[in-house]
């Protein structure tokens, strides 16, 4: 089924490999402007095709919340040759696994499929790239199915919507302040003409990135790729309007009460730079910072919080350094009992005053660098891993090169990088504090 | 992710896994000097090792009465200290070497799965071994966890879709283990002492029912040979006798409402299914995909979602347990809906029972399960998880290549005959949590709904 893509569980995947043998990949770029990436992966005969569209929540304009997601689902709705539905049961009938995702930079569509099958999902992606026929039946019916999924995901999870308000908090003036979902009172109001505008200003060749991975080379790949996409005409267009975030200064708290609750929770966002935007040069930093920080087996947070005070039952951390607006570093804590509140923030708050005076040591700083680089390597495995490390960096304004030297360039962070990182993003003023709890705890 | 949500993936899963004609990967078979048996593929692409086990009889249905969550807990202990590592030294020797070692437990089994770098194979079985014959369970790291899954348990609560599950369990078995909630409850939870954790460790780690797969940078032989240097402590025999009765007798079907207060309505149904080692397992299989298994190209999808958008996620799975087998669904719908997609889910049953399928379905069907199935096995640890799945099922060595032949030979017939035997619509056993006083009959009358919350 179409999953919506939520940014935070990114994180994984921007630990991208290259070891002892090298990561390969070939690219090239059609007349048209469509960018072309073969990644090949002779271990199962088979393919992970994927077309990756630079547009996403950010690119939403006001009132139209949700509308990039939505869009992902209506182009399952038919095309001028293709019925609604038929796309799917091509591929089932193939023998193909199928979905797409959305996320606040991109949206992307893929088939894992057996190689000789590769000509029938491409001519089918390079068909609805051009050729979407939607009916307002159809389109008011996904509607319905976009609002029960925000129901799912969501309204329905007293967790997921604090999160969402706390992010709608840490962006003042980025777009990305907005749930990829969307609001449910813009989502109702979603209509066919606004999914035709936003899909033909945006979804052409020329905004768009392909990648297949697999069992295929570049020389085979690219008579294909000509075949089925070189036609496509590109289509200019104005960039958006992308307003940006002022520089922050005001701590900020959201607190939310449901009876539901069973389950407190403390989280912390802090404004964070990306690779792309803020102070790029703290991006592969921060990476390790959030591995030191909250994410490993015996991070600071697990230490302090779990193992010495007792006054959390788990902790983790996380940040994704690929963005094309600003990102955040994510810290989140349970505590044992609503009542700790206040003990479990004066104790992260310890935490980050003696990572800022004392800094990390050497030893935390060579085994999150150890840990980090050898999982590069798992991240090679199957075919698929490696499709969307490049998609994800292609689509947020970084090139093949970055997907093969992220090994390297993690191995060169330096102690002293670590620590000026920690500085300048844990600043009480770029943070967000948001709380969990059923209201009768506290 | 808690073992019931496990299932339903793994019915999926299942489906899409199996047999393509055209890879070669040649199972062989190990037997140690010691006596040791494993199955191994070799694959020397990358440098990396999975290395998988599972002890049969040894899963959550098992627990003792009053100490429900046993094993449960075990499975979250495993790596928190063993031998002379307490849990820090012991977790920091996992991350240093990025050694992945993950323990999981479903009803009947309790599986270990180990992935490594080639270059740290040594390390990663120490801790693997030491683990399973060394666990210490020390004070500190037993609080600890024990209340972490104290915190799960009061979470399952806050979700719609654990109530569901758990209310549904309850209901479908009655009495049996299998309806026993797997985490245990507040105070069975507190009942378990550091005896009784040793006591499983000894109990089932051991060699009585056990099955082993590796597959990745590794040699038959060097299997073997570490098979014998690692894990000959595990001991041979064990004296527990607990069993768990085959399940065959199923309730009435019926329908149960819980309150929650939430805007969407989740709804977990189900009946009996089939056994994974009844003859008409692969017909089974081929209709569950048809009803509700095959996403977008499946029964209830087209007319739950695709034709009243009603839902965005409808489906089917077959839950294969060692003592039963089951088909159960899910469907979650805004309150004022969810009635009209439970009776479309049952006309669909209804069409299902009395018309059976179509050829078309039948061959597209058999077109999807067949040329899916090396989608799923790209990586090594899938590899070896299937490979412990084949030898808990009995299904042979060759089952990689079998497999197709299996789904290509089932009939019309024996789909349909399959279907006026397992799809029953009035036996189907469905559980709805939700806003009750927001349901509706589809007229539009607000229903008498009985508020029920018998936990």
């Amino acid at each position: 089924m179409r999953i919506l893509a939520l940014v935070c569980c990114m994180v994984m995947w921007s630990v991208l490999p290259a070891q002892a043998k090298a990561l390969y990949s070939e690219s090239f770029t059609l007349p048209n402007g469509l960018q072309v990436v073969v990644i090949p992966n002779h271990k199962v005969p088979a393919v992970s095709h994927m077309v990756w569209y630079k547009v996403g929540g950010m690119d939403e304009a006001p009132g139209k919340s949700g509308l990039a997601h939505f869009l992902e689902h209506l182009m399952y709705k038919g095309t001028n040759t293709v019925k609604p539905g038929e796309f799917s049961a091509i591929v089932a009938k193939n023998g193909g696994n199928e979905n797409a995702f959305t996320s606040q930079d991109f949206t992307a569509y893929f088939q894992n499929i057996a190689v000789e099958k590769l000509p029938i999902v491409m001519e089918l992606e390079a068909d609805r790239m051009r050729n979407l026929s939607l009916s307002e039946e159809n389109v008011n019916k996904e509607r319905d199915v976009i609002i029960e999924e925000r129901y799912t995901r969501i309204d329905n999870e007293p967790s997921a919507l604090l999160s969402e308000r706390v992010q709608a908090a840490l962006y003042l003036n980025h777009p990305y302040h907005k749930p990829l979902i969307g609001w449910l009172h813009e989502m109702q109001q979603l209509t066919k003409s606004d999914a035709e505008a936003f899909y033909h200003h945006f979804y052409a060749p020329n905004n768009a990135v392909l990648i297949v991975a697999g069992d295929i080379t570049a020389a085979e790949l690219k008579p294909l790729a000509t075949k089925y996409y070189g036609a496509i005409p590109r289509r200019e267009r104005s960039e958006p309007i992308v307003t940006t975030e002022p520089e922050p200064l005001a701590a900020r708290r959201v607190a939310f009460h449901d009876s539901k609750v069973k389950k407190p929770e403390f989280m912390r966002y802090y404004l964070a730079p990306t690779q792309t935007a803020g102070k790029t040069e703290y991006a592969y930093a921060l990476v390790v910072l959030s591995q030191i920080f909250g994410e490993g087996r015996i991070s600071k947070l697990e230490q302090s919080l779990v193992l010495d005070k007792k006054i959390a039952t788990s902790v983790g951390s996380s940040y994704d350094d690929l963005g094309r607006g600003e990102g955040k570093f994510v810290m989140y804590v349970i505590p044992k009992e609503e009542k700790d509140f206040s003990t479990v923030e004066q104790a992260v708050d310890e935490v980050i005053d003696h990572l800022l005076k004392e800094g990390i040591t050497d030893e935390e700083l060579e085994q999150a660098k150890e840990y980090l680089v050898a999982e590069t390597l798992y991240a090679q495995e199957g075919f698929r891993g490696m499709a969307y490390a490049y998609g994800q960096a292609l689509t947020s304004g970084m090139n093949t090169d970055y997907v093969e030297n992220w090994r390297d360039n993690i191995a060169k962070v330096t102690k002293e990088e670590v620590n000026a990182a920690a500085r300048y993003v844990l600043k009480p003023e770029r943070s967000v504090t948001g709380l969990l709890s059923s209201g009768k705890g506290e | 992710m808690l073992n019931w949500l496990h299932r339903f993936f793994l019915g999926i899963a299942v489906l899409g896994l199996f047999s393509s004609p055209a890879f070669a990967n040649t199972v062989e078979e190990v037997s140690s000097p010691y006596g040791f048996k494993a199955w191994v593929i070799e694959d020397h692409s990358l440098p990396i090792v999975s290395i998988h086990m599972a002890f049969k009889k040894s899963g959550t249905a098992y627990d003792p009465k009053g100490k429900q969550g046993l094993a449960y807990m075990v499975r979250s202990l495993l790596d928190e200290g063993a031998g002379d590592m307490d849990s820090t030294a012991f977790k920091r020797q996992l991350e240093r070497y990025a050694i992945h070692l993950n323990f999981e437990v479903d009803e009947d089994n309790f599986y270990v799965s180990m992935k490594t770098l080639k270059e740290n194979l040594p390390t990663a079985l120490s801790l693997f071994k030491l683990a399973l014959t060394s666990p210490r369970f020390d004070d500190d790291a037993v609080e600890r966890v024990r209340g972490q899954i104290r915190t799960s348990i009061a979470a399952r609560k806050e979700d719609p879709t654990t109530r569901a599950e758990e209310a549904f369990k309850k209901e479908i078995f009655g009495e049996h283990p299998y309806g026993n909630t797997m985490l245990g409850t507040k105070s069975s939870l507190a009942n378990i002492t550091k005896e009784d954790l040793r006591q499983f460790a000894e109990q089932h780690f051991t060699r009585v029912h056990l099955a082993i797969s590796a597959v990745g940078d590794i040699q038959p032989k060097e299997v073997s040979d570490l098979l014998d240097n690692y894990f000959i402590d595990l001991p041979l025999t064990s004296d527990d006798t607990t069993a768990v009765q085959e399940f065959s007798t199923f309730p009435p079907g019926k329908e149960r409402n819980i309150a929650m207060t939430v805007p969407q309505s989740t709804v977990i149904f189900g009946l009996k299914g089939i056994k994974r080692n009844d003859k008409d397992f692969y017909a089974a299989q081929i209709l569950n995909y048809i009803l509700g298994g095959g996403s977008f190209s499946s029964r209830l999808m087209d007319q739950v979602r695709e034709k009243k958008g009603l839902a965005y996620t409808v489906g089917t799975s077959l839950e294969l347990m060692e003592h039963t087998g089951l088909l159960t669904g899910y469907v979650a719908s805004g309150n004022a809906k969810i009635l009209e997609s439970i009776d479309i889910i049952k006309e669909v049953f209804k069409q299902l029972q009395e018309s059976g399928i179509t050829q078309k379905e039948l061959d597209d069907a058999k077109s999807y399960l067949i040329g899916s199935f090396p989608l799923g096995l790209d990586k090594n640890e899938k590899l070896a998880a299937y490979l412990i799945g084949m030898q808990l099922e009995d299904l042979g060595k060759d089952f990689l290549e079998k497999r197709s032949s299996y789904i290509q030979k089932v009939t019309l017939e024996d789909v349909n005959r399959v279907a006026k035997h397992i799809i029953l619509p009035d036996n189907l056993i469905t559980i709805i949590v939700g806003d009750s006083q927001k349901l509706r009959t589809k007229d539009g009358k607000k229903t008498d709904a009985v508020i029920s919350s018998r936990n």
